[in-house]
C-alpha cells in the first residue's frame, strides 16, 4: 500500500471522527451541528479539489 | 391541474427521449469526450433519487440532522475513490466486466453460482427501492392533482405510475440495450442521466430558493427554527454509525452506482474531476432540506413529511413552482429506475436467463441475448410496479432506501477483500453473502412481511425486535451490524480454511496486482491455442457477424496479423476473445465457451506470476524505449534549434562586420582624402588648412567613438561588462545631464524642458552608465526634434516600485513598423533611406543593454503620436543591497 493511499485512508478516518457523536457535546443545538457538517463538507470538497489537481495515479 | 400535470410530465419524458437521441446521434464526439468528466460526475449523482428530492426532507422533519449522513458517507468515500476507482477501471477494461455480478464472479474464479447469487440478492434488495420510486411519482402526482388519499381506489389503468413505468421500460430498452456487449459506451444513456441530474439539481435549488423567499420571514418558520435551534442532537450512536457506513458502501455497491461509476466510465481521468464535483453536487442539493422540513412540521404537523416540498410549494410558491418540484422528483425517480433496471437486467439476463435459455442453442445468439436482456428489464420494472401496488403503501421513502442499502452492503466484504486480499476465496464469498443476506431478510424484511401476512413473530424468543432491544440498537442498526458481522466472520473463516483453485488464484493475482497494470493486463494468462475459424464463429455467434468482423479486423491491424496465413490463434488472442465474450455473456459463461474451442493448459500460480513478471518487464522495456525515443527526438530538435541559432548568429556577425567596416571606411576615406590634399599642396591657405585639420580631428573622434561603442556593445553582449552599482539620485543625474546638453539644444534651436517629481526616491545603479543612456536618448531627441520650433521634454516620476523616465520630442516620430527594431544594432545605418544617420547606430542598442542589466525596461511609447517618446524604468533602491560591482 503506497504512502498516498495511507494518507487518503488517514484523512477518511479523521473525517469520520470529526463528524462522530464524540463532538456533539460541543454544539449548543442540532442547528449548530448541522451548520458544522455543512462547513466540514465544504472543507472536504476543497481538500478533494486539491487532491484532484495533484494528478497522476494515486496507487 | 391533473391535465396540466399529465401534459408537463409527458413533455418531460419526451424531452429525455429527445436528449438521449441527441446525445446518441448528434452530439459531436470530440465535444462529448471533452465533457465526459462532467457527464461522469453528474451521472454519479444518480445516487440522489426521489428519496433525496422528497425523502431527505421527510427524514429531516422526523429525525433531525441524520439525513446528512446519507450524503456524508459518499463524500468520505471520495477520499479513496480516486485510487479505488482507477483500480476498478483497469479491472473492468481488462476483464470485460459489465456488472457487479461480473466483477465478483470474475474475481472468484469466474464462478457462475456466485454470479447468480449476486444477481438474485441485488434483485431482492433493490426491487422494493425501485417500487418506492414509482410510489414517489404516483403520490406526488396524486398530491398535486388533488387526489391524495384516493390512490388505493384508483383503477389500474388510471394510475399515472403505470404509464411512467411503461415509458421507463421503453427508454431503458431503447438506449440501454443497444449493444450486446454490456460495457460498450452508451452516449445517449450517459448524456441523459447527466442531464437528469443537472435538471433535478436546478429544479431543487429554484423550488427551494423561491419557497424560502416566501415563507422565510413568516412567524411559523421563525418559531420552527427557534425550536430546532434549541434541540440537541439526539441520535443513537449505533444509528449514526450504521447509516454512515451503509451510505459509504452504497456509493459503489448499489447496482446503479457500479453501473455509472465503473461500467460506463470510459477513462480513469474522469474520476479526478468527479471526486470533488460529486460532493459539491451533494452539498448544493441539501441546502434547502432543513428549511422545508422545519416549515413542513409547522404547517402540516399531520401531513406526510416525504411530500413537504410539494405541499409547501403548492401553498406558498404557486402551481408553476409546484409543477417544477414534481418534474424534479420525476427526473430523480426516472434516472434511478432507468439505471438500476439496466444494471439488474444485465445481471439477471447474464446469470439466470441466458445460461438457461440461450447458451445451448446452435445459432446466432446476439439478438437473442439482447431480447433476453430487454425481457429482464421489462420484468424487473413490472415486478417493481407490482411491489409498489401491493406492498409499498406504508413505508417512507428513506426507510426503504436504507433497507436496500443494507442489502447491498452484504457484498462489501467479498468486494473489498477481492480487491486487496489475495487469500479471499470463492466459497467464502458465496457463503458470506448468503449468510449476510439471510440476516438482512430476518431483521429488516421479515417484520414487515409478517405484519402484512398477519404472523405474530413477537412471540418468538429471538424475534428481530427483541434482539435489537437487547443490543440497545434500532432495528436498522441491529440488522446492519449483525448481518455485516456474520458476513465478515464467515468470509474470514472460510477464506483462511479453504484452498483456491488455480483459476481462482490466477484471477486473484490479476485483481490484486491491478494497480501495477496501467496497460496490458489483458496480455493473456493462457498457454494454449485454438483454430482461428472456431474463435471467429464463437465471436460471430455472440457478438453478431458485423461486430465480430470489426473487432477481429482491429485486433489484426494492431498486432500486424494476417488471418489468411494464421490458421491458429495464440493465447493472447484467446484471452482477447474471452474478454469480448465476457462483455456479452459474463466471465463465467465466456470461460465455458472459450474452453469449448481452445486447447488450454492449466497454469500454476508461479507460472502466472512468471508470465505477469515477463509481461511487466516487456512493458517496462517498452516504456523505457519510448522514453529514450522521446529523449532522442528532443535532443535532435534541440540540435536543430542550436544549428539554426548558430546560422543566425553567423549572419548577424557578417552583417555586423560589414556595417562596422562600412562605418569605419567613411571617416577613414575622408581623413585620407583631406590628408592627401594637405600633403599635395604645401602652399594651401592657412584658413583652408585649419578647416581640413579640424575635419580630420572630427573624423578621428568619430572613429574613436565608433570603436568605443563597438567595444562597449561587445562587452555587454558577451557578459563581460561590469557595473559599478551604488545608491544614485536619479533627479540629480538628469539635471546634470540637461545642463550638459543645453548648449547642444540651443545650437540646434531646440527648447529643452525638464520636469522631475519632487518625491523621486533613489535607485541602485551605475551612474556613468545611466548618464550614457540619458545622453544617448536626450541627444537623439534633440537630433530628431522638429527643425522649426523643436521641443524636447524630459520627465521623471515614481511608478509603483520603479522610477520612470520619459524623453519625448515633437519631431516626425518613429514609424510603427520600426518601433521594435530601433534597439537593434546599426538600426540607423540599415535604414538610411528613411533617416540620414548622424550617429554610430549603436547608442540605443547599448542603452537597452544597460537598462536591462539594471533590471529595468526600455521601450517606445506606442500611444504617443505627436513625435517620438522613449521611456525607461529603473527599480527603486530598497536598501537591502550593498553597493558592489555587478556582472551580467
Amino acid at each position: 500500500m503506497s504512502l498516498k493511499t495511507i494518507n487518503q485512508i488517514l484523512i477518511l478516518v479523521i473525517g469520520v471522527i470529526l463528524i462522530s457523536p464524540l463532538f456533539w457535546d460541543f454544539f449548543a443545538s442540532s442547528l449548530h451541528y448541522l451548520l458544522y457538517l455543512f462547513v466540514l463538507m465544504a472543507l472536504a470538497i476543497f481538500v478533494l479539489y486539491k487532491q484532484s489537481l495533484r494528478g497522476g495515479d494515486l496507487e | 391541474m391533473t391535465l396540466s400535470l399529465i401534459l408537463i410530465g409527458a413533455a418531460y419524458l419526451g424531452l429525455i427521449f429527445a436528449a438521449a437521441w441527441y446525445f446518441e446521434k448528434r452530439f459531436p464526439r470530440d465535444r462529448y469526450q471533452h465533457l465526459m468528466p462532467y457527464f461522469y460526475a453528474l451521472a454519479l449523482a444518480v445516487y440522489c433519487t426521489a428519496w433525496t428530492f422528497y425523502g431527505s426532507i421527510g427524514r429531516a422533519a422526523d429525525s433531525g440532522v441524520d439525513f446528512m449522513l446519507i450524503y456524508l458517507g459518499p463524500v468520505l468515500m471520495m477520499f479513496i475513490w480516486q485510487s479505488m476507482g482507477q483500480r476498478l477501471y483497469r479491472i473492468k477494461s481488462s476483464q470485460g466486466i459489465s456488472s457487479l455480478a461480473d466483477f465478483l464472479s470474475a474475481r472468484y474464479g469466474k464462478d457462475q453460482n456466485l454470479g447468480v447469487l449476486v444477481a438474485l440478492v441485488s434483485l431482492f434488495g433493490i426491487l422494493p427501492y425501485i417500487g418506492l420510486q414509482i410510489k414517489a411519482i404516483s403520490e406526488s402526482f396524486s398530491l398535486l392533482s388533488g387526489s391524495a388519499g384516493e390512490s388505493q381506489s384508483v383503477s389500474f389503468f388510471e394510475d399515472p405510475a403505470l404509464y411512467v413505468s411503461l415509458v421507463m421500460i421503453a427508454f431503458t430498452i431503447l438506449f440501454g440495450t443497444r449493444y450486446v456487449q454490456g460495457n460498450r459506451p452508451k452516449a445517449g444513456l450517459i448524456g441523459t442521466i447527466a442531464f437528469e441530474s443537472l435538471f433535478k439539481l436546478v429544479a431543487f435549488v429554484i423550488v427551494g430558493a423561491v419557497g424560502l423567499s416566501y415563507f422565510g420571514s413568516s412567524p411559523e418558520f421563525t418559531e420552527g427554527l427557534r425550536e430546532f435551534a434549541q434541540a440537541k442532537p439526539d441520535m443513537a450512536s449505533g444509528d449514526w454509525f450504521s447509516i454512515l457506513l451503509i451510505s459509504a458502501l452504497a456509493f459503489f455497491l448499489l447496482p446503479r452506482q457500479f453501473q455509472m461509476g465503473v461500467v460506463e466510465n470510459n477513462s480513469p481521468k474522469n474520476i479526478k474531476k468527479a471526486i470533488w464535483l460529486f460532493p459539491l453536487y451533494l452539498l448544493i442539493i441539501n441546502l434547502f432540506v432543513l428549511p422545508f422540513a422545519i416549515m413542513g412540521n409547522q404547517i402540516f404537523p399531520d401531513g406526510d413529511s416525504d411530500f413537504y416540498l410539494l405541499s409547501l410549494s403548492m401553498t406558498y410558491s404557486g402551481p408553476a413552482i409546484a409543477g417544477l418540484a414534481f418534474l424534479g422528483g420525476l427526473s430523480a425517480a426516472s434516472a434511478m429506475i432507468i439505471v438500476s433496471t439496466l444494471a439488474l437486467g444485465n445481471m439477471l439476463s447474464t446469470y439466470v436467463l441466458v445460461p438457461k435459455l440461450a447458451l445451448g442453442l446452435d445459432k446466432a445468439l446476439d439478438r437473442r441475448i439482447l431480447s433476453l436482456r430487454r425481457f429482464a428489464i421489462a420484468l424487473i420494472i413490472a415486478l417493481a410496479y407490482a411491489y409498489y401496488h401491493f406492498f409499498a403503501a406504508q413505508n417512507s421513502l428513506v426507510s426503504i432506501g436504507l433497507v436496500s442499502f443494507v442489502a447491498m452492503s452484504q457484498f462489501a466484504p467479498a468486494f473489498i477483500a477481492g480487491l486487496y486480499w489475495r487469500e479471499a476465496k470463492r466459497k467464502a464469498a458465496f457463503w458470506s453473502i448468503s449468510a449476510g443476506f439471510i440476516l438482512w431478510f430476518y431483521f429488516l424484511v421479515l417484520p414487515d412481511f409478517a405484519s402484512i401476512a398477519g404472523w405474530n413473530i413477537e412471540s418468538w424468543t429471538a424475534n428481530p425486535a427483541a434482539i435489537a432491544q437487547k443490543l440497545n440498537l434500532s432495528l436498522l442498526s441491529a440488522g446492519t451490524f449483525c448481518s455485516l458481522f456474520l458476513n465478515s466472520l464467515v468470509f474470514m473463516i472460510i477464506s483462511l480454511r479453504s484452498e483456491a483453485s488455480l483459476e481462482e488464484a490466477n484471477q486473484a493475482t490479476l485483481f490484486i496486482e491491478a494497480s501495477e497494470w496501467k496497460e496490458g493486463l489483458n496480455s493473456g494468462l493462457y498457454r494454449g491455442s485454438a483454430p482461428f475459424p472456431d474463435i471467429k464463429s464463437l465471436l460471430q455467434k455472440f457478438l453478431g457477424k458485423t461486430r465480430a468482423e470489426v473487432v477481429l479486423e482491429r485486433y489484426a491491424q494492431l498486432n500486424k496479423i494476417d488471418w489468411e496465413t494464421s490458421p491458429t490463434v495464440d493465447s493472447r488472442m484467446i484471452n482477447y476473445a474471452e474478454v469480448l465474450l465476457s462483455e456479452a455473456i459474463g466471465p463465467a459463461s465466456a470461460k465455458i465457451m472459450i474452453a469449448s474451442v481452445a486447447k488450454r493448459e492449466e497454469l500454476s500460480r508461479e507460472e502466472v506470476l512468471g508470465i505477469l513478471e515477463e509481461s511487466q518487464k516487456v512493458l517496462k522495456l517498452n516504456r523505457q524505449l519510448s522514453k529514450r525515443e522521446e529523449e532522442l527526438h528532443r535532443a535532435s530538435e534541440e540540435l536543430q534549434q542550436t544549428n539554426q541559432k548558430l546560422q543566425q548568429m553567423t549572419e548577424i556577425k557578417d552583417e555586423f562586420l560589414y556595417t562596422v567596416t562600412h562605418e569605419l571606411r567613411t571617416p577613414l576615406t575622408a581623413i585620407r582624402m583631406q590628408s592627401e590634399l594637405l600633403q599635395e599642396d604645401p602652399e594651401m591657405p592657412a584658413e583652408d588648412r585649419k578647416r581640413f585639420v579640424d575635419n580630420i580631428v572630427k573624423d578621428c573622434e568619430r572613429l574613436s567613438r565608433l570603436i568605443s561603442n563597438v567595444l562597449d556593445l561587445e562587452k555587454f553582449e558577451s557578459g563581460s561588462q561590469k557595473l559599478s552599482l551604488s545608491r544614485l539620485s536619479l533627479d540629480d543625474l538628469i539635471r546634470a545631464n540637461i545642463t550638459q546638453l543645453e548648449n547642444l539644444a540651443q545650437s540646434s534651436g531646440v527648447e529643452l524642458t525638464c520636469e522631475i517629481s519632487s518625491e523621486l526616491k533613489p535607485t541602485f545603479a551605475d551612474a556613468d552608465r545611466i548618464q550614457q543612456v540619458l545622453t544617448n536618448l536626450i541627444g537623439n531627441a534633440i537630433k530628431f526634434a522638429n527643425p522649426e520650433g523643436g521641443k524636447v521634454w524630459v520627465t521623471a516620476y515614481q511608478l509603483d516600485d520603479d522610477l520612470k523616465v520619459n524623453i519625448h520630442d515633437n519631431g516626425r516620430g518613429i514609424p510603427e513598423s520600426d518601433r521594435l527594431l530601433i534597439f537593434d544594432k546599426f538600426y540607423q545605418v540599415r535604414h538610411q533611406t528613411r533617416r540620414k544617420p548622424s550617429g554610430s547606430g549603436l547608442g540605443l542598442a547599448i542603452s537597452k543593454n544597460i537598462i536591462a542589466m539594471h533590471k529595468g525596461r526600455i521601450w517606445v511609447d506606442e500611444e504617443f503620436k505627436a513625435g517620438a517618446k522613449i521611456s525607461f524604468t529603473l527599480p527603486i533602491y530598497k536598501g537591502q543591497k550593498t553597493p558592489k560591482t555587478a556582472q551580467k
